[in-house]
């Protein structure tokens, strides 16, 4: 579990986030949603220790490494992270094997042909298989996705990070990004934190649910409990999506009808 | 400017700070010398020729006195591009080249987050990233200077020879006259130094780039122009100290 503590982070003058306080279950993705420029990426990078936070506690299974700027604490934690960046982050100059194998060639004693084996598990695990020779720049965007995730995954981390893993994808590719990091999260018991602003994933695969409005934690439940909320700027939130008014204005008449 | 030398510091204290595993490092020091090194071979040679063979032509014409012997100008030729044109001016060449190509390529890796990607595995970015880089120009600088020294050596013999009416053997003759060892360590170390600046320099402005790719390019003008004023900076204290 991951939790949390009165996290304040500026930027210079400019609070950014405010007070936060929560909590990510273990073998759950727990969705981080809000709309542009609320701070989801600010805050998955301070929880990861990309950014420093002015102050607050950030515990990882009771380790808190904000306290006294503990590096050695931290890069023992990152062991056990992985992260997907929202554009992927893929190493241009490695090909995509290269860039799966990568954090194995860091920190593994395997035999080369070891981490060629974990490596290509892990691109069949994200339906990659056959591209292991391709360089990043020759992949679509859903395949950059792919990758990253597959790198992420290599080291069998304990805690998977995905910034907003299905901007820029069409929503079917979207979809079986989200079935994917929902399978792997289940099948390896990962803690999975996902910045989002796609309503279609937070009813589908959002078992907890943060809502941060302007950088505080505005709201916080889950998939199926979004659409019963009452909270003026979740609503507003859904609404900017057609197909979720829609879905949220049916729910609305089936309660009132019942 | 004093918080700019400050971060440099400190960068260049994560840079050296030891981090966990090395095991890539040398085959990453030898891609550096791949992409810093190999390929500066051919601009160095270019311009050290023509150098060379433009100083030539000047120390003939000025030095065209009766009370002057013709292997003089073979000699002032040497100290010339042994002291000055080879380390200092290939340099500044080599700033340009180096310079720009590092801070590009970090630029470009920190607004595409792959250094964060690096970071977040727990490796130390900076030294994994840049450390190679500052080795590779450590080691192979001198070598591209070497090369110069000869090719602009080549450049003045040619054009002394062909155009200059001097016999082949009295411009070797200069060469080798009054012989001073300690010149090529001069060049040398002035090559070590401005290597580290170059490849420090330009690290640090590519690895702290802030922004979208407008702010990469202006890092790597930003590299070049203080790499170069570093490089002219430290000619003059390391021509005081060492002269
Ligand atoms: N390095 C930085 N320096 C200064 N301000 C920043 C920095 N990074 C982010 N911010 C500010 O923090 C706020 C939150 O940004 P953040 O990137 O977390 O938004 P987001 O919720 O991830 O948005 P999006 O959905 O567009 O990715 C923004 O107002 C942004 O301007
Ligand atoms: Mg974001």
């Amino acid at each position: 579990m991951i939790e949390i503590q009165h996290l304040n982070k500026f930027f210079g003058d400019r609070q950014v986030l405010f007070d936060i306080n929560l909590k990510m279950m273990p073998g759950k993705c727990n969705l981080i949603i809000g709309q542009s420029g609320s701070g989801k990426t600010v805050l998955m990078k301070t929880m990861v220790g990309l950014l420093a936070p002015e102050s607050g506690s950030i515990l990882f299974d009771g380790r808190n490494f904000v306290k006294g700027n503990n590096q050695e604490l931290l890069t023992s934690i990152r062991r056990e992270i992985g992260m997907v960046f929202q554009g992927g982050a893929l190493f241009d100059s490695l090909s995509v094997l290269e860039n799966v194998m990568f954090p194995m060639d860091m920190f593994t004693k395997k035999s080369r042909g070891e981490k060629i084996k974990r490596a290509k598990d892990c691109l069949q695990r994200v339906d990659l298989k056959g591209a292991e020779k391709l360089s990043p720049a020759e992949l679509s965007g859903g395949m950059r996705k792919r990758v990253a995730i597959a790198r992420a995954i290599a080291m069998a981390p304990k805690y998977l990070f995905c910034d907003e893993p299905n901007s820029g994808l069409d929503p079917r590719t979207s979809e079986l990004i989200d079935n994917l990091i929902a399978e792997i999260t289940d099948e390896y018991g990962i803690t999975t934190i996902i910045n989002t602003h796609d309503m279609n994933s937070v009813l589908k695969i959002g078992d907890t649910v943060n809502f941060i409005y302007e950088g505080k934690l505005w709201w916080q439940g889950n998939g199926s409990s979004i659409l019963d909320s009452d909270n003026k700027e979740i609503i507003h939130f859904m609404e900017a999506s057609e197909l979720t008014k829609r879905l949220l204005h049916n729910h609305r008449d089936k309660h009132l009808t019942a | 400017m004093i918080a700019t030398i400050g971060n440099y510091f400190l960068l260049l204290r994560k840079v050296f700070s030891p981090s966990g595993k090395q095991k890539m490092f040398w085959k990453q020091v030898i891609d550096e010398i791949h992409q810093l090194g190999f390929d500066s071979i051919p601009i160095v040679s270019l311009v050290s020729l023509f150098v060379g063979a433009a100083i030539t032509i000047q120390l003939q014409i000025n030095m065209d006195s009766p009370w002057i012997p013709i292997y003089a100008v073979g000699f002032a030729t040497r100290k010339a591009i042994v002291m000055e044109l080879a380390p200092t001016i290939i340099g500044l060449i080599l700033a340009g080249k180096i310079g720009s190509h590092i801070a590009s390529q970090l630029g470009s890796m920190r607004i595409t987050e792959q250094i964060d990607a690096i970071e977040v595995m727990g490796v130390n970015s900076a030294s994994y990233l840049i450390l190679p880089k500052i080795i590779a120009c450590l080691m192979f600088n001198p070598i591209l200077i070497m090369l110069s020294i000869v090719a602009a050596l080549f450049g003045g013999w040619a054009i002394g020879v062909s155009v200059g009416g001097m016999t082949s053997y009295e411009f070797i003759y200069g060469l080798q006259s009054f012989p001073h060892p300690f010149d090529l360590a001069y060049a040398i170390i002035k090559t070590v130094v401005f290597a580290f600046f170059i490849s420090s320099i330009s690290s640090f402005y590519g690895y702290t780039v802030k922004g979208g790719a407008l702010e990469v390019g202006r890092a790597s003008t930003k590299a070049v122009v203080n790499s170069s004023i570093a490089i002219i900076l430290s000619n003059l204290v390391l021509t005081q100290l060492l002269m």
